[in-house]
Parts: C-alpha cells; sequence; structure tokens
C-alpha cells in the first residue's frame, strides 16, 4: 500500500457525480486504481473511496484540492492506512473438474472462501478483505485456472469511535 | 404566486441584478423566449448573428462591467456553440450564467431532435452546471448558478432547461440575492508576509487577472507605493496597475519585456497576487524567481503549489489581503533596485519600423492619444493581442478585455459588442487580426443593428502572423498554411453589412482616419494593412530564460 492513496469523499448523491469526480481525475492526469460508490446512512450523500496509485504528496494534495473545487463534493481526506480499515469484495469463476473438487471445497473452506455456485466443471467462490490479502489468497488456487474474476474496489472506514466526516449540507461554494 | 418555468427564469435573472442578456432563439427556447418578450421592459436581450457570438458577448460584458454576463442558447447546436465561449470564461475566471433548453424531460436520453448532453460536454468547463428536472426547483438552482458564478474564483455555470420545465407552473416566491461566500485571509499568513516584504532588498509584484476581478487595483497600488514594489502584469492583470507609474515595469511573460523577465529572475521577493503561474508566464517553473522567496495569494487553493513551489501561501481574496498587507508593512525605499530595472527597461527594447507604411506602433501610438482612461480596447488572439499588452498605455481595470487562457482567436467580435452594451458611456476599440476577423466577423451584423459604435481595427498583414512567426523560429521557415491568399475586401465587407469601412495603407494616414472613425455614431472597420514581417516581440522562447530573450528577427 506504500504506494497508494486512499481518499474517501461524501458527495451529493446527485446524478453525474461520479462522472464529475472521474472525469477530474482522467482530465489532470491522475491515477485510479479503484473507485468505488454507495449510498449511505443518509439518503442525500454518496460515498465514494478512491485509491489513487501515487506516492507523490504534492500530487496528493493536488488531487485534495482540485476534488474540493467541485461543488457536489462535500467532504474529502486521506485515510491513514495505519488506522483504516479497508476491505473489498472478490467473486472469481474457476475451472473445477469434477475430480478435483472436493479437494477445492476444502481449500476454499481453509482460505474464508464463500462458494456459491458449482456447475459441472467450475465453481464461483466470493471472499472479502484487504486487497494484498485477497491476492495472496488467490495464489493458492494455481492449480485451479480462472475463467473469469471480478472485484468491487475498495471499501475504507477509520477505525475509530467518531465519524470520519460529519455530513452537513450547508452551503459550500470555492 | 403561481408562473411558468420561464417567467420564474426571467424573475430571478432581475432578482439577481441582471438586466442585459445575449442570445439567440431556437426550438427548446420557445417558452423562455416568449417571457423575455413580455419582460422586454424589463430585461434587454442582444440578438446575436451565432451563439458563440452571444458568449463571447457575455464574457465581455461581464468582464468590462463586473456583472455576471448572461447568455440563452437553444438545445443542441444551440448548446454546442456556447462551448468555446463558456471554455474561454473558465480559462480567464468569468463569472457567467449559460441558459441552455433542451428537449422536454420525457425525450431526454432518446437522441431526440436537437438532442444533445450539454451538462455533461461542459463538465471540464464549467465551474458548475445543472440540469433541471423538477419545476419546483428551477428558482433555487438559478438562484445558487449566480452565487456559483460570482463567488469565490468566478467562472461560468450552466443551467440547462428542458422545453417542459420552461413551460410547467410552480409557485414563485422572491429571494433577496445571497452575499458572495467570502474567505477571510490568514493573519499568521499575512504577519509572515509582512516580515517577508519588509525584510526583501529587491521585492518584485507580479499581478494577474485576480487583481481585476476581485477589484484590487487601488490596494495593489497602495502596497507597491507603500514598500516602493516595482508591478509587472501579466496579459490577464493587464490594467490592474497604471502603465504610466513610475513603479510599472511591463507585461510579464513570454512576450514580457526584458525589464521583467530580469526582475523575475533577480529579485529576492516575489509576490505572485491572482495569478498562477501559467506556462506563458513561467516558462521554465522550475528555474521561475528560482533565487527569490515566493509569496503566492490566491483565492482558489487549488493553485497553490500547482506549477511553481512557493514559500507562503495566502488564501484570500485580492483586494482584502492586499489593504492587510499595505495597512501592515513598513514604508519603505528601494530606489537602487528600482533604478536598476529602468535602466534594464531601457536595454534590449525592440521598435520595428516600415519605412511610409503602417506599423503596429504607429496605431499603438496614435490610440495612447486618443483613447481616455476609462476606454475599452478588446482584442482577439494573436500578433495583434500582443502588440496590444506590450504597447497600449492601460490606465484602469477592466479597460483590456482579451482571451488570455483559452486564446480564443474569434473572441474579440463577441467581446467588443458585450463590452459595449454593458458601457455606453465608453469607447470601444477591437484591434483584431485578418486570422481572427474572419473566424467571427458574421458579428458585424450584430454591431450594425444596435448601432453599437465599436471601431473594429482589423491588422491585416495577409496571413496568420502569430503562427507564421514561431514557423520563422522553430520550423525553419515552412509556411505551412499560414498565407491562404485570402481576397477579402474588408471595407466592402463592411458596407454590405451596413457598417462603415476604412482604410489605412500609409503611416501618415492613421491619425486623421483613427479620428474619422471616432467621430462617426456608428460601427467602423478599418482595414490596417501592414507587412506580414512584423513580429511579436520581445519573446521568450518557451521553457527559457531571460538570458535568451529574442528582440530582432526577420
Amino acid at each position: 500500500m506504500s504506494n497508494k492513496k486512499i481518499l474517501s469523499a461524501l458527495v451529493r448523491n446527485h446524478p453525474g457525480v461520479l462522472q464529475r469526480v472521474s472525469g477530474l481525475f482522467y482530465r489532470r492526469g491522475y491515477n485510479i486504481e479503484t473507485i468505488s460508490a454507495c449510498a449511505t446512512e443518509n439518503p442525500k450523500f454518496t460515498r465514494m473511496t478512491i485509491v489513487v496509485a501515487t506516492n507523490d504528496e504534492l500530487e496528493m494534495s493536488q488531487v485534495i484540492r482540485q476534488l474540493s473545487k467541485i461543488q457536489d463534493v462535500r467532504r474529502i481526506a486521506i485515510l491513514d492506512s495505519g488506522k483504516a480499515i479497508y476491505s473489498e469484495l472478490m467473486m472469481v469463476k474457476f475451472r473445477v473438474k469434477p475430480d478435483l473438487r472436493t479437494e477445492f471445497l476444502n481449500l476454499t473452506c481453509r482460505n474464508h472462501m464463500n462458494v456459491v455456485y458449482i456447475g459441472d466443471s467450475s465453481a464461483i467462490v466470493t471472499a472479502s478483505g484487504a486487497p494484498d490479502d485477497l491476492d495472496e489468497t488467490l495464489q493458492k488456487f494455481a492449480d485451479y485456472p480462472i475463467i473469469e474474476q471480478t472485484r468491487t474496489g475498495m471499501s475504507a472506514m477509520e477505525a475509530s469511535d467518531r465519524p470520519f466526516v460529519e455530513m452537513d449540507d450547508a452551503e459550500f461554494i470555492n | 404566486m403561481k408562473l411558468n418555468g420561464s417567467d420564474i427564469i426571467c424573475e430571478v435573472l432581475l432578482e439577481q441584478g441582471v438586466d442585459t442578456v445575449f442570445g439567440y432563439p431556437g426550438g427548446a427556447v420557445l417558452n423562455i423566449y416568449d417571457a423575455l418578450y413580455k419582460y422586454s421592459d424589463r430585461i434587454t436581450h442582444v440578438l446575436t448573428a451565432h451563439e458563440q457570438g452571444a458568449s463571447h458577448a457575455a464574457d465581455g460584458y461581464a468582464r468590462s462591467t463586473g456583472k455576471t454576463g448572461v447568455v440563452i442558447a437553444t438545445s443542441g447546436p444551440g448548446a454546442t456553440n456556447l462551448v468555446t465561449g463558456i471554455a474561454t470564461a473558465m480559462m480567464d475566471s468569468v463569472p457567467m450564467v449559460a441558459i441552455t433548453g433542451n428537449v422536454a424531460t420525457p425525450a431526454l436520453g432518446k437522441d431526440s431532435f436537437q438532442e444533445v448532453d450539454i451538462t455533461g460536454i461542459t463538465m471540464p468547463i464549467t465551474k458548475h452546471n445543472f440540469l433541471v428536472r423538477d419545476i419546483t426547483t428551477l428558482a433555487p438552482i438559478l438562484r445558487k448558478a449566480f452565487l456559483i458564478a460570482r463567488s469565490g474564483r468566478p467562472g461560468p455555470v450552466l443551467v440547462d432547461v428542458p422545453k417542459d420545465i420552461s413551460a410547467a407552473i410552480t409557485e414563485f416566491t422572491h429571494e433577496q440575492p445571497k452575499e458572495n461566500v467570502r474567505v477571510q485571509a490568514d493573519n499568521d499568513a499575512i504577519a509572515k508576509a509582512v516580515r517577508l516584504i519588509n525584510n526583501a532588498r529587491r521585492p518584485f509584484i507580479y499581478a494577474g487577472g485576480g487583481v481585476i476581478s476581485a477589484n484590487a487595483s487601488k490596494q495593489l497600488l497602495a502596497l507597491a507605493e507603500k514598500a516602493d514594489i516595482p508591478v509587472s502584469c501579466s496579459l490577464m492583470g493587464m490594467g490592474g496597475f497604471p502603465n504610466d507609474h513610475r513603479l510599472y515595469c511591463g507585461l510579464i511573460g513570454m512576450h514580457g519585456g526584458y525589464a521583467s523577465a530580469k526582475a523575475t529572475s533577480e529579485c529576492d521577493l516575489m509576490l505572485v497576487v491572482g495569478a498562477r503561474f501559467s506556462d506563458r508566464v513561467a516558462g521554465d517553473a522550475k528555474a521561475f524567481a528560482k533565487d527569490a522567496k515566493i509569496i503566492h495569494i490566491d483565492i482558489d487553493a487549488a493553485e497553490f503549489d500547482k506549477n511553481v513551489l512557493v514559500d507562503l501561501t495566502i488564501r484570500g481574496s485580492a483586494d482584502a489581503v492586499l489593504s492587510k498587507l499595505s495597512r501592515n508593512v513598513d514604508k519603505a525605499d528601494h530606489s537602487d533596485w528600482v533604478g536598476q530595472i529602468a535602466e534594464w527597461s531601457s536595454q534590449k527594447k525592440c521598435s520595428q519600423q516600415d519605412g511610409e507604411n503602417v506599423t503596429p506602433e504607429g496605431i499603438f501610438n496614435e490610440l495612447n492619444k486618443i483613447m481616455r482612461p476609462q476606454d475599452i480596447l478588446a482584442t482577439d488572439v494573436g500578433q495583434h493581442q500582443m502588440w496590444a499588452a506590450q504597447m497600449y498605455d492601460f490606465k484602469q481595470p477592466r479597460t483590456f478585455i482579451t482571451s488570455g487562457g483559452l486564446g480564443t482567436m474569434g473572441y474579440g467580435m463577441g467581446a467588443a459588442i458585450g463590452s459595449q452594451v454593458g458601457n455606453p458611456d465608453k469607447r470601444v476599440v477591437l484591434i483584431t487580426g485578418d486570422g481572427s476577423f474572419h473566424m467571427n466577423l458574421n458579428e458585424l451584423t450584430t454591431m450594425a443593428s444596435y448601432n453599437l459604435p465599436v471601431v473594429v481595427i482589423v491588422m491585416n498583414n495577409q496571413v496568420l502572423g502569430m503562427v507564421r512567426q514561431w514557423q520563422k523560429l522553430f520550423y525553419g521557415n515552412r509556411f505551412s498554411h499560414t498565407d491562404p491568399c485570402r481576397k477579402t475586401d474588408f471595407v466592402k465587407l463592411a458596407e454590405a453589412f451596413g457598417v462603415t469601412g476604412m482604410r489605412v495603407t500609409k503611416a501618415s494616414e492613421v491619425s486623421e482616419v483613427l479620428a474619422a472613425a471616432f467621430a462617426k455614431n456608428g460601427p467602423v472597420v478599418i482595414d490596417c494593412q501592414i507587412s506580414k514581417d512584423m513580429n511579436a516581440l520581445p519573446m521568450i522562447p518557451p521553457g527559457a530564460g531571460a538570458d535568451k530573450i529574442i528582440t530582432e528577427m526577420n
């Protein structure tokens, strides 16, 4: 994670807000590693977790300042990776020959994965956790060819009693 | 009271103090134009020949008056024709509200006739934009659009109004416009800046467009005089400091003078006010003022450390920050340094003579005699624009109307129209080139219809001069498509539009023809025929320093 920064942003839950945020990254040449957006406990807001592939502090402060100028972005900050809990959901469809099925199921069990579908010669499993851990887990399945794979991108939250950012809908004009 | 969407638009415009709008009608804005018909006693609508002209007119109106410019266009091509004007306003931080019509909400997203996703298209070139999907949100959205456009670092905001929304009826209640959101400058940063200024031996100010948009030229003058600091202006800052002042050292940047380039490299403190170290100013950003401490004052925190790393940043409006600084700095005398800069100013002068023929210098010498301090000079983009910045004596803010950031050829006609509409008591002169003028000369018809007494001076060198100059310098005189062999007769052209046409070929005729043009109570086009080998000099090649300044070329 040393060459990555995790941004947490509260944005207005408006149509087009994802385009405003992702468009800014594209235009200014910043690299998004993953971006995930979802509803929050407050229907007015969407929370975005954006992983930026950089370890350049100056570039990061530019990213934050530019994002802060988007009218629909209400709060934004870098999560301290030491104090944050982060997780993503991975879903993988493996090629599993019928004679290897039992061995495969044991392997998923040992690695805390959920088997959600078993076909004639395939299986779909899900797992969640920190991206690096998921990468490591996948390596243990080298004997099973991957047919397809999808990952949600990271969701993150600060490990503390308080909300990371207070939500409010006050006038914000830059 | 119950009003339809179009009446609500007019009511909010009035609420916001708007009495003039620019635009062009069309299918999706028929409802809005029907309301403009009804409100014509309170809102003046200026019809242009093309929506692009209307967008530049709203921009020129805003820059020259300080008010928010408003432009209205229909859906589809009407909206896309605004794009260049909106991007121009965005790059130069001009407050503008663009209202576009769109197809009715049920037809959105169906590739309907004249439908375009204008909010999607303008996302990167607006400060913010809105698509109104619900009539009850129309008035709040419009109010917010004005607030966003004029607050903080100003910029364009687009509001897209589908046709069923401009017809729908809802309850409307008047509201007072909200105060601009102000940023209070940090007192610690001010105190640090005061110490740096007091300790500086060779301080230097680089003033940008923020001085103009924050109406901070008085405060700038006060600080410069009290602390005895020489001042250079960027293209956007031109007019922010009187050009005839002893502390003024000229334009800064690629086409700036030797004095401002030397002062940049020799100063020990640079105070940057409302400017953004554009590549056209900073050149090689890493080497820019590298021996100086730099203080950067700006309303937009995203400009800090973007192009050039600085020692101290002060976020705030230029007027507020400068008045705090000038109250607190010590009175100083830097006469040795000011004298040194004056000496640099007298070195490496460029003067291009051409026998009996008209020269840019001759035209500006004459304009400097007959223009009043409050009069407005608009330009297009190219060599003539740089000549204007170098040779015209700007004395007041909001008198130089030019496209700096985007460098929009074709900006001038609309901008001059907007400036004249917003300032009926001031003389408006447009300096343009034959290349730029050819782009949007259709707006002569607007000048004729409204009898706007703009004097259009076409510096006609028969070529696309600035690009040709770069071809001379960097492309071995391979004049690819910069010599178009056009046959346009600008005098006949003007007359065909119902505008007076004049021609100047000899230097000796300039003063007489200008006097005759100024005496007309209507638009005039003057075809000023100049040599195609007049260059925009001095020039510092991209990425080079003061020592590489070019003062002569063929």
